[in-house]
Parts: C-alpha cells; sequence; structure tokens
C-alpha cells in the first residue's frame, strides 16, 4: 500500500512538472500563450550564470557609443570590467583627431560595497546591478515564444525592463535550460536608439 | 665687388641683342626658383618681427652695392629698365624713352632717387641707397626736375606733368604736381610705394627697423628715414596710409618684376615687397579678418546633427590655429561665435553621454536581476 503510495506521488510530481515545464511551450517551435512558461523563464533567468557580458550601442545624431561590461560571479562577489565610449568635448586649442574617447576599468563589489577600483572610475557600485528582466505574458505584443527562443514587441517596456521611459522595444532571446543571449533594441528616454545585448555563460 | 660689376658689363655689351635676350630669358627660371629660395630665412609672419628679418636679409644679401655712376650705364638700364624697341621704360609714365645717355638733356633719361636726395637726411651719396638700383630709375630730365624735391600725395585739381621728348612733343603723362606735392599716374603708384617701402626697410639702421645687422653695407648707408620725409602727411600713420593705398590700387606689375630679377643678379637682393606684396600689409597694414575662418564659422550650425556640428567646428577649429595673433584679434566677433559654438556642442555632449550612460546602467540593471534572487 505504502509503495502504491509512492507511486502515485511519484506519478504526480511527474505530471505536475511536465505541465510547468517546457511541455507548455512547444517544441516543435509553435507558439504559447501559457503563463507558465514565462515563470520558467523568470526562474531561468534568476539562475546561477558563471558571468554576463552587457553590451550597449547608443546611436544618436550620427554617433555611436559602444560600451562593454564584463561580469563575473563568484559567491558575493562580482567583478565587473568594462571598456565604455564616450564622446569627446572640443576646445579652440586644436581640432579633434577622433570624436570618442575609451574609458577602461575594474571594480570588484562584495556585498553591497565597492572593494576595488582599477582605471577610470565610472561610478559603478552594488546599487548599478540591481534590477532585472521581468517575463509576464501581459508584457509582450504578439509573442513569438518556443521552446528556444522569444521573440516579441514589448507592450510595457517599463514594466520588463525595469525603467521608466523606454519605448519601441523589440526583444529577441536565445536559450534553453539556460540564457544564451538576450538582444533587446529601443529608444531611449531621450530619443537615442539603443541595442542591449546580455550573453550568458553558464 | 667692382671686378663681378665690370665682368657683368662686358657680357652684356659683347653679345648680340638677341643672343642677349635668349640668354635673359633662359636666366630668368633661374632667377625666379633662387627667388624662392632667397625668402627661406624669413620665418617671421607679420609685424616688426616680419619688418626686421627684412631688413637684415636684403642688407646680408645685398653683395654689390654700385655707385651713382653705374646708374646712367645704358647697359644696365637696358637690362633693369627694357622697354620697347630696345629703349628704356620711362619710370613715371611708363612709357618708351631713349637708352642714350645724354647727361640730361630734355628728352633724355636722367637718374631719378624715388626717395629724393634731400628728403634722405643726407644718407645719399655716391654709393649705399643713393645708388642703389632697385631705388634709382629713368626718368625723362624735364619729369624729373618736375617731381624735384616735391613730396608724394594724392590732390585734385594739379598741374599735369608730361614727359616730352626731345622735339619736345608730349608723349605721355608722367604726374601731376600742387602745392610742393607730386602725384604719379596711376599705374606707376604702386611701384613708388614699393620702391619708398624697399628703401625704409634697406637703409633705416638696422635698431629703427627691428634687425640685427645691417649686413655688408658701410655704417654711413644707414640712418634714420621716416616715411613722412618723402610722402605727405602729418604722421607716419599718414604716410603709411597713402602708401598702402597706392600699393593696393597698383599691384605689382611686369616691369617691376623684371627690373627685380634684373637688379638681383648684379646686387645680390631683392625688393621683398614686390616678391611678396602681402608683407606690406603684414608690416604696415590692418589686420585683414580671414575669409576662410569667417565664413567656416558662420557656416557651424547653431543645432541640429551633432556630427555634423562637430565636422563644421573641426574646420573652423582648424582654420583659428592658422591665424595670427593679430588676425584673431581683428576676427574677435568671429572667435567669440566660435566659442560659443563650441560651448553648445559640448553642452550636448554632456547630456549625450549622461544618456549614454543611463542606458548603460539600465542595461547593467537588467542584468542584475540575478543578484537579488
Amino acid at each position: 500500500m505504502k509503495k502504491f503510495f509512492v507511486f502515485l506521488a511519484a506519478a504526480a510530481m511527474i505530471i505536475c512538472l511536465a505541465g510547468c515545464d517546457k511541455g507548455n511551450t512547444q517544441v516543435d517551435g509553435t507558439q504559447s500563450q501559457n503563463a507558465g512558461a514565462y515563470e520558467q523563464l523568470n526562474e531561468m533567468f534568476t539562475r546561477s550564470y558563471a558571468s554576463i557580458t552587457v553590451d550597449v550601442t547608443d546611436t544618436f545624431d550620427g554617433f555611436s557609443l559602444g560600451s562593454s561590461y564584463n561580469l563575473i560571479y563568484s559567491g558575493e562577489k562580482i567583478n565587473v570590467s568594462y571598456t565604455v565610449e564616450r564622446l569627446r568635448k572640443v576646445s579652440l586649442d586644436a581640432p579633434l583627431s577622433g570624436d570618442k574617447t575609451t574609458l577602461v576599468g575594474e571594480v570588484l563589489i562584495e556585498g553591497d560595497k565597492t572593494t576595488l577600483l582599477r582605471g577610470d572610475d565610472i561610478g559603478l557600485s552594488a546599487a548599478s546591478l540591481s534590477g532585472g528582466l521581468v517575463f509576464k505574458e501581459e508584457y509582450f505584443r504578439d509573442p513569438n515564444l518556443t521552446s528556444m527562443y522569444l521573440r516579441s514587441d514589448v507592450a510595457d517596456p517599463d514594466a520588463f525592463f525595469g525603467k521608466a521611459g523606454y519605448r519601441d522595444m523589440h526583444v529577441d532571446a536565445t536559450f534553453m535550460d539556460f540564457f544564451y543571449k538576450i538582444v533587446i533594441t529601443c529608444t531611449a528616454p531621450q530619443g537615442n536608439g539603443a541595442e542591449i545585448v546580455l550573453t550568458f555563460g553558464v | 665687388m667692382q671686378k663681378t660689376l665690370t665682368k657683368f658689363l662686358a657680357c652684356s655689351m659683347a653679345f648680340p641683342l638677341t643672343f642677349g635676350i635668349l640668354l635673359i630669358g633662359s636666366a630668368r627660371g633661374a632667377v625666379a626658383a633662387d627667388a624662392e629660395d632667397y625668402y627661406a630665412p624669413v620665418t617671421a609672419e607679420e609685424g616688426t618681427a616680419l619688418l626686421g628679418q627684412l631688413h637684415d636679409l636684403i642688407t646680408t644679401t645685398h653683395r654689390t652695392y654700385t655707385r651713382y655712376a653705374d646708374c646712367k650705364d645704358p647697359a644696365i638700364a637696358q637690362k633693369t629698365d627694357p622697354g620697347p624697341n630696345g629703349q628704356l621704360m620711362e619710370f613715371y609714365a611708363h612709357a618708351e624713352l631713349s637708352s642714350e645717355w645724354k647727361s640730361g638733356a630734355s628728352g633724355t633719361w636722367n637718374r631719378e632717387h624715388v626717395w629724393c636726395q634731400s628728403l634722405s637726411n643726407g644718407l645719399w651719396g655716391e654709393n649705399g641707397g643713393g645708388a642703389d638700383l632697385h631705388h634709382i630709375r629713368p626718368t625723362e630730365s624735364r619729369v624729373n626736375n618736375a617731381r624735384g624735391n616735391n613730396k608724394y600725395g594724392d590732390f585734385d585739381s594739379g598741374n599735369t606733368v608730361w614727359y616730352r621728348d626731345a622735339s619736345d612733343r608730349q608723349i605721355a603723362i608722367a604726374g601731376y604736381t600742387k602745392s610742393g606735392l607730386f602725384e604719379p599716374i596711376d599705374e606707376a603708384k604702386g611701384d613708388v610705394a614699393r620702391i619708398v617701402l624697399y628703401v625704409y626697410t634697406h637703409y633705416n639702421t638696422f635698431e629703427n627697423v627691428y634687425g640685427t645687422t645691417n649686413g655688408s653695407g658701410q655704417s654711413y648707408y644707414f640712418g634714420t628715414l621716416k616715411f613722412t620725409n618723402v610722402v605727405s602727411g602729418k604722421t607716419e600713420d599718414d604716410a603709411i596710409a597713402l602708401l598702402l593705398d597706392w600699393h593696393l590700387s597698383d599691384p605689382v606689375d611686369e616691369i617691376e618684376t623684371t627690373r627685380n630679377d634684373a637688379v638681383y643678379e648684379i646686387q645680390g637682393n631683392r625688393n621683398p615687397f614686390i616678391d611678396h606684396p602681402e608683407y606690406v600689409e603684414k608690416i604696415w597694414g590692418e589686420p585683414v579678418p580671414d575669409a576662410a575662418f569667417h565664413s567656416a564659422v558662420v557656416q557651424i550650425p547653431a543645432d541640429g546633427d551633432l556630427s555634423e556640428r562637430l565636422a563644421a567646428l573641426n574646420r573652423a577649429i582648424s582654420l583659428y590655429s592658422g591665424l595670427t595673433s593679430s588676425q584673431r584679434d581683428v576676427a574677435a566677433e568671429d572667435v567669440e561665435r566660435l566659442r560659443a559654438a563650441i560651448d553648445a556642442y559640448n553642452d550636448a555632449v554632456d547630456a549625450y553621454n549622461a544618456q549614454a550612460e543611463e542606458t548603460e546602467r539600465a542595461a547593467l540593471g537588467a542584468a542584475g536581476r540575478r543578484r537579488g534572487a
């Protein structure tokens, strides 16, 4: 009898997992509107990754600024190395030989404190790394969601992205058990175009 | 010195005229090339520094000082002042004049001190400035007398000075006189101005013109010369203004360049104000706004596309860096406008960098969810 209940419980768990897991998202690539699939994306997003690279390209008035942040996780420590482009200012002394300058540096964040800074200080802190993406069905418009990717316009950028003012947002995420890459294109609050690429390392 | 001159004269007179013309023609290219190198030591851009360097240059390269007697030699005159038909060019009338020397008889040529001997503070003698071929010009004798000791000046309703031939026929107008002044014809005013400027630059002793040496000349060749000695005007500035006006209204012509090359071969020095007319304004003129700089500044967009604004700013800044301090002073309004455009651009850069930073922070925040999970 006891064995029977154990078997029954195991069977129920398998059925439940099958229902909650990607089973609701069609493996053959067809769409799913299942809220569970989005919850699974949230779970996947919050898993432990060894590293995340954040590449941002900002475009405005014929200029394009690129920046790259490499976040490496080790327990409570996050090492952030970065290469950041900024426009240079003009002076009367001489014409600019190049319109951009590059800032390079590295910070180590332990808990809420920055314990190391090397190179150019761009004011990174633990607070800079709080936030996150939130996946909910209602945040997307006409999503194309499969077991391997989510491609969709974002209906509610503020809620999805966690920052106000961004618009015309589109997301293209690829995953399988873990996220591989999330590409977000949008218009920033001040009108500049932005492409944000999160690349996950496991 | 004398040996070189004698050799030159012998050659000029010995060769047939046609061959001599060919010789001069073929030599002119070499002379022009030499003239380019001649100014290599001049590094100053303007003002007294340029004046001083020109003084040093034309006195140190003045290897051969001719004598006043040399200035009446037809062979030299035909080389320095060639007119049509193998004759001479009358200086003030710019008309043909017989090359035959007849000791100043009417209708023949005489030696004109453009800077009058009596107005030279006693500097002009048988040598030095009073016998410098850049200075002494052939004029018809009665024209020479009419000019006399009159200063140069501009006026209305003066008496016409005619260049007449030996038969007293009127050949051409040579200038005008009135109340102690002599006004050349318009075509000769620039010639006069550039000679006066040369004489002033050369024969003022170096301390007067910011130079460092009087070159190979005898010390008594040099002294103090003021423009008001020979040009009408209450002040030096008045005289300079008249010379500038004449210099600009009558540009350098072939008569002057021909003479400059010929005298260069004899004396070794050149009249820099013929080769580089712009030196006159750079030394004595009011600074002139740089047109290209002005154009570049007014073309900077007040707003709009940032990359276009940067390109326009770079163009203007590049031109600004090439301006002299005087040009910057005179273009103060444009410089101020450029500064304002730079400030506006830099404000836009600050705003744009802030936008980029804000987006990057948003992206980092988006990636940071993991920490709080």
